[in-house]
């Protein structure tokens, strides 16, 4: 038998109306703002950067840019990798010829003529008749000294030097034997000499033996 | 429409933006808040604004409401610290008296007239009154946490355990508030058995 609750006898009171109507009012306001939510602004952004005016301009603005970088900086531009590198302005014929020829870069490095043997030249116009040891390419022997050369000049006078290059060339047999006979290095002339007079006898005949300096060594 | 319609969807048909939904809430539980109110803090008044702002706090919390919780665990929640917060305020200033008038005004009456009386004979109604000032004194007389686990359970007939959600405390602590609220009330109505017996 449960106990009696005296005070469950106690009457409950109607609450008071004032109040109600500021209260209804407030709830109508965030009813109407909890059914049409704010959407976040990074949300907003985001939706008119999808529309498609905006991604088109986005597109045209980035060609634009690039156009601008790549135009501002061509030399920048990377050649394919079959493509020699490029070389400083000062020295456009090697740049030609290397290019027509498929030969080695022109852009060799100081080091490089040391290690190399002493060319074994002679005339051009006999290149396709010679053996093949002594079918040193021109070319590339000129590059070899024009290099050689340039090593210890400015950049700006690289173009001359490389045309007496290829003048060299041509007189560069006697030279180097007519060179070793004034410093009264007799053996390194006549081996030079040999050397001009097995490749091509009749340029022997006719040079060698009627240059002055050669004559005291033979 | 919505008077068979739980608590918790109409709370979540507020969200919403269905005004109507927070017309019935408003309906269902002002009246039962609005008591517990004033028999926690005994002063019309104040309960008055209490009522006021825990349906404020309702619907500028709605966002948040999930509906896995229960509604009325939220509400008088709200309304339990609303209470809470009033009654420390008020013990700073000063200690009400049971017998002080409520306000300054000259039709304020003293707290024991918070009880309303109804239409009965003069001395049955003397019989009564006599009875519910006796308990709206001892109601008092509990302490706060006493006072807050009897109202929910007696008056608002809730479960332990929602007790227990809305105060923040385990089960059997409210379980031994109750226990102990109930011995306190019935030492100080024992005197009045008889006449609670006689009362309707």
């Amino acid at each position: 038998m449960t106990e009696p609750k005296p005070w469950m006898s106690l009457p409950d009171e109607e609450p008071p109306e004032r109040g109600l109507a500021e209260l209804m009012a407030a709830a109508r306001m965030k009813a109407e703002v909890m059914a049409n939510p704010r959407r976040g602004a990074w949300r907003r952004l985001f939706d008119v950067l999808r529309r498609p005016p905006v991604l088109a301009l986005a597109t045209i603005v980035v060609l634009l840019g690039g156009v601008i970088v790549v135009g501002k900086h061509p030399d920048r531009i990377v050649a394919p990798s079959d493509q020699p590198v490029a070389t400083p302005p000062g020295a456009p014929e090697i740049r030609s010829e290397s290019k027509a020829n498929d030969v080695a870069p022109p852009a060799v490095p100081p080091s490089v003529p040391a290690t190399v043997p002493p060319p074994r030249v002679t005339a051009p116009k006999h290149l396709s008749k010679s053996p093949p040891v002594m079918q040193a390419a021109p070319e590339l022997d000129s590059a070899f000294e024009g290099a050689d050369e340039a090593a210890v000049q400015a950049p700006g006078q690289k173009g001359a030097v490389e045309k007496g290059a290829a003048q060299k060339v041509v007189a560069d047999p006697l030279a180097r034997c007519r060179a070793a006979a004034n410093r009264k290095d007799c053996a390194g002339a006549k081996a030079c000499a040999h050397e001009v007079e097995k490749a091509d006898p009749s340029y022997y005949r006719a040079n060698a033996t009627q240059d002055a300096a050669l004559k005291s060594c033979l | 429409m919505f008077n068979d319609t739980a608590d918790e969807d109409l709370m979540v048909m507020y969200q919403k933006g269905e005004v109507r939904a927070f017309e019935v809430l408003l309906s269902r539980h002002r009246k039962p808040v609005y008591n517990f109110i004033l028999r926690f803090v005994g002063d019309r008044e104040t309960a008055e604004d209490l009522l006021q702002e825990a349906f404020m706090r309702v619907i500028k919390g709605a966002e948040a409401y999930k509906r896995q919780a229960k509604f009325t665990t939220w509400l008088y929640t709200i309304a339990r610290n609303l209470c809470v917060d009033q009654t420390r305020r008020r013990k700073h200033r000063k200690h009400a008296s049971l017998d002080a008038p409520m306000d300054a005004g000259e039709e304020s009456g003293t707290l024991m007239d918070v009880i309303p009386g109804s239409e009965m004979a003069s001395d049955r109604k003397s019989v009564n009154k006599q009875l519910h000032e006796q308990m709206q004194r001892a109601i008092a007389a509990l302490s706060e946490d006493q006072r807050e686990v009897f109202l929910m359970r007696e008056f608002l007939d809730m479960p332990f355990k929602q007790i227990a959600d809305v105060v923040g405390v385990p089960e059997n602590t409210v379980k031994s508030r109750m226990r102990y609220a109930l011995e306190k009330l019935r030492l100080e109505l024992d005197e009045y058995k008889d006449l609670a017996k006689a009362a309707p």
